[in-house]
């Protein structure tokens, strides 16, 4: 082969290989799941994503952090929620990320108790460590969360503030199992899961004066959660009434309203 | 006691005397035919004297007691202290199954009188034919079109004064030799009734039609092919007892029988049935202030829909020799049934409820009973029987199934049980005309859809709130029946006492102590332990004129729950009869009275009850029949206008009182 046909050789080769890499371009990961909000600041984009518009109670998110309209894949990402009621601020219990390599999507998950509901008072702030650059920025999302009635705050000794949250689920007639957050605070930011507490719940039904039987005190699962098993004998509106002992003998009681489908 | 009681309807056919003298054949042990009594020259022929026709006055006589919801209307029958599932009732032979959870649409509410060749009435556990029964069963069996007979029609309207109650029977049948048919239609309906006091029972009316249509087909020389379907729609059935009422019952009863002579020994009879029955109830018309101030669930609405359907097959064959009778019947069933109930407060700020009191339970049994009767010599007969189930219960509806399993978790759902009962009886003649009888039974049923999977229904008496439980055990009886009869030409007597020890007595068990919470007391159903019931039945006829004849009864019934020591709830007191029958054939005249002593032994925790009084009722009847073709009967049911009710009656509904009834019937 003369050296003329090489050359002809490698020129078809290396236009065949052009072609392919312009005209089969690797299409952007696609994400099912629904954008809540983003922000911008020092180039850094966050993207809060969840499975449902976001609610009182337990949520579980997904955050992309991008860098100049880039998906970083190594970055250290931590989720600060701040509540600014005016005269004061304040956070809520949060799951973490538990790894600085997201899924293959870009997404790191992440799980936030809101306490309160609020439509423009909540800012999701995002912290972003891009391992590439070693830079630190802090991009704060803003939320909408609404109301449903799964979050109880109750006081506690001294300082100490309790949260217990229900985990809201698609109630319906025959045994359910039921979850319990609980979370103690003393200044609002700094949010510690109880796991040594005794739970009692009784699952009623006012409007009929009976309740039921079968049901199953929740019991502790680490990280905070309870789960017991409560049995929704018909449709309708039921209460769940949650007696929480702490391991220093404190008491406490909430009432849950919850419908039955 | 009466242990096998055949009472023959009105106007019997020719066909029908065959069959009773084969029933009689076949139950030679201890049968008392009283229609066929010659001693009772009725040509009334046991027909009730009210004019409403309803089979629970049939029942009565019979020897059944009903337990009472409604105006004449539905009544449960009971039987010597056994009721639901302890029994068993049947149509032809199949099982037509309640769809109202609160017993407001029993199968004998789909059978009207007219309709009915004989309603055989079983009290000695021996009739294994058509299901499992701890001494009672009932079988009503249905008219069938005659071949070879002229084409007939017959029209019968009746009323009464008491709740304007009235009624339209028009029947038409005929056949030529290789078909008959055969078609009836039954309008029954009241307004409010009045009771003895005077007093009007709001909402104790109700509307009723039933139509029967059968056909007979000679498909060879020893075989036919008969086919029947029962439509029955009752509307609008007030049940003051209760605290709702039927908006609409319907039921769809069909089937088709096989019968075939192979030999002059050998018969058999294939039935292949279906039938379903839907109920629906509301207390839509029940005034603001009851909703509001009742006991149970006020503030609301609660209209519950229920449905069940049943297919089965009966094979019956029997085998008659000089000596022997040996007769087979395997009978399979598949029963599905559904009951829901909505809640609708009057609150329009609380939600509407919904809750399954039946969440598709699904029942398939298959049973064989064998009975083999001997004539050991001229005067001593045995008979021996036997039965035996297998049954697959199981509920489909999810959702119920989590309810059901929360209440009873690690429990089972699905069952596979059986159960087995035999009999050995004895009839002796003494003398000529002077017999003794004697049976001794072990008997056992399985519980029933409604004690395994019954989920949250309400008792009205007794204000509790029953749930079922899916590992109930069978009860299990033994029974010994005891009795001696005698006959000439002018006077017939019999006298019998029976003992039954039932173990494992299913009942409604005080399980939740709901005294602190307000809510209504909650049972599970569970086992009392051991009940034991005994009782005795004495009647006699006497011819005392060639045109009068007098018939006495009385039936006494004691119950106990021995275990738990308190009475057995609904039983009947002591009850007795005395009739008097005058006339000949174009004209006669009845005098009946009913008397019932006081019921002072009251359950106090099976079923709390209260005590009732002791009560009298006669009722007089005049019949004509200036031809044979026309029938004019005029009667006052109540005379005395006794205000009173039975113990066996829901929440002291009381009896009717005095009505005056005109009826005309008429053949062309």
């Amino acid at each position: 082969m003369s050296s003329f046909q090489i050359f002809l050789l490698a020129l078809v080769a290396l236009s065949v290989v052009g072609c392919s890499s312009t005209t089969d371009p690797v299409p952007p990961p696609t994400i099912d799941k629904l954008l809540i909000s983003s922000a911008t600041d020092a180039g850094y984009t966050a993207e809060v994503y969840a499975t449902v518009a976001l609610a009182e109670g337990y949520n579980p998110l997904f955050v992309r952090v991008l860098h100049n309209g880039v998906a970083l894949s190594d970055a250290h990402v931590t989720v600060v929620p701040d509540m600014d009621m005016g005269t004061m601020h304040h956070s809520c219990p949060v799951v973490q990320p538990n790894d600085s390599i997201p899924d293959s999507t870009g997404l790191y998950n992440c799980a936030v108790f809101f306490t309160m509901p609020s439509a423009t008072d909540w800012k999701v702030g995002v912290t972003i460590h891009d391992h590439r650059t070693d830079t630190t920025v802090t991009v704060h999302v803003p939320v909408s969360v609404s109301a449903n009635g799964n979050v109880r705050i109750v006081q506690g000794a001294a300082t100490t503030k309790y949260i217990f949250t229900l985990l809201s689920d698609g109630w319906k007639v025959g045994m359910n199992d039921v979850k319990f957050n609980v979370y103690r605070t003393t200044d609002g930011y700094d949010h510690t899961p109880v796991d040594d507490a005794s739970l009692k719940m009784v699952p009623t039904m006012p409007s009929m004066g009976h309740g039921s039987m079968g049901n199953v005190h929740p019991s502790s699962t680490d990280g905070g959660w309870y789960t017991g098993r409560a049995n929704f004998t018909m449709t309708g509106d039921w209460q769940l009434d949650l007696t929480v002992t702490t391991m220093d003998a404190q008491s406490f009681n909430a009432k849950y309203q919850i419908a039955v489908h | 006691m009466n242990v096998v009681v055949t009472i023959t309807t009105l106007l019997l056919f020719s066909a029908t005397v065959a069959r009773s003298q084969d029933t009689l054949r076949t139950i030679v042990v201890r049968e008392v035919v009283v229609e066929a009594d010659p001693l009772l020259k009725s040509w009334r022929l046991n027909r009730p004297l009210s004019s409403s026709g309803s089979v629970d006055d049939l029942m009565r006589l019979g020897g059944l007691t009903l337990i009472q919801r409604a105006n004449g209307f539905a009544g449960e029958a009971s039987m010597l202290g056994l009721r639901g599932g302890q029994m068993n009732t049947s149509i032809d032979g199949m099982k037509i199954h309640a769809a109202c959870v609160d017993k407001m649409d029993p199968s004998t509410a789909y059978v009207e009188i007219d309709n009915l060749s004989t309603l055989d009435v079983s009290s000695d556990a021996t009739d294994l034919r058509y299901g499992q029964n701890l001494g009672g069963s009932v079988n009503f069996t249905l008219k069938q079109p005659a071949l070879n007979t002229p084409v007939r029609s017959v029209i019968d309207i009746s009323g009464e004064s008491n709740a304007s109650m009235r009624r339209l029977r028009a029947d038409v049948s005929g056949g030529t030799p290789d078909i008959a048919l055969r078609a009836g239609y039954t309008l029954r309906s009241a307004d409010d009734m009045r009771s003895g006091d005077g007093t009007t029972i709001a909402l104790s009316g109700f509307t009723k039609h039933n139509l029967q249509i059968g056909g007979l087909w000679k498909v060879g020389d020893h075989d036919n092919v008969s086919a029947v379907l029962i439509a029955d729609l009752a509307t609008d059935v007030g049940y003051p007892a209760l605290i709702m009422d039927t908006r609409k019952a319907q039921a769809l009863i069909g089937a088709v029988t096989w019968r075939s002579v192979w030999s002059s020994f050998v018969t058999t009879s294939t039935k292949v049935y279906a039938n379903s029955v839907d109920h629906s109830m509301d207390d839509y018309d029940r005034p603001l202030s009851e909703i509001q101030n009742r006991a149970f669930m006020p503030n609301m609405y609660m209209p519950m829909v229920g449905t069940t359907a049943v297919y089965g097959l009966i094979v019956e064959s029997a085998y008659a020799a000089s000596e022997d009778i040996l007769k087979v019947v395997i009978d399979g069933t598949y029963l599905a049934a559904t009951a829901t109930m909505s809640m609708m407060p009057l609150d329009t700020t609380v939600s509407s409820m919904q809750l399954t009191n039946i969440g598709d339970a699904r029942v398939s049994t298959l049973g064989t009973s064998i009975s083999w009767e001997r004539m050991l010599s001229d005067d001593l007969t045995v008979r021996v029987g036997t039965r035996v189930d297998l049954s697959s219960r199981t509920i489909e509806d999810n959702q119920f199934r989590s309810v059901l399993g929360g209440y009873f978790p690690g429990m089972e759902l699905d069952r596979l049980t059986g159960a087995l009962s035999a009999n050995v009886s004895a009839y002796y003649t003494i003398a000529e005309g002077l017999n003794v009888w004697s049976v001794l039974a072990r008997s056992e049923r399985m519980p029933t859809h409604l004690e395994l999977y019954g989920f949250w229904l309400y008792d009205p008496q007794a204000n509790i709130v029953t749930i079922g439980r899916p590992d109930l055990s069978n009860e299990q009886a033994w029974s010994l029946d005891i009795g001696t009869s005698y006959r000439d030409e002018d006077l017939s007597l019999s006298i019998s006492g029976w003992i039954r020890t039932i173990n494992n007595y299913i009942a409604a068990v005080p399980t939740i102590d709901t005294s602190t919470t307000g809510e209504p007391p909650t049972r599970t159903m569970g086992s009392i332990g051991t009940a034991d019931l005994m009782g005795f039945d004495a009647r006699a006829t006497v011819r005392v004129l060639p045109w009068w004849s007098m018939q006495a009864s009385v039936r006494g019934i004691w119950g106990v729950g021995v275990t738990i020591d308190d009475p057995l709830p609904l039983i009947a007191p002591v009850q007795a009869s005395i009739r008097a029958v005058v006339g000949e054939r174009v004209l006669q005249g009845e005098l009946a009275v009913f008397a019932s002593t006081a019921q002072n032994r009251i359950s106090r925790s099976i079923l709390p009850e209260d005590a009732t009084a002791s009560w009298a009722r006669a009722d007089v009847l005049i019949a004509w029949r200036p031809i044979a073709e026309l029938r004019i009967q005029a009667s006052c049911t109540n005379v005395l206008d006794t205000f009173y009710h039975e113990h066996t009656s829901i929440n002291n509904m009381p009896s009717r009182g005095r009505s005056f009834n005109l009826g005309v019937r008429a053949e062309l």
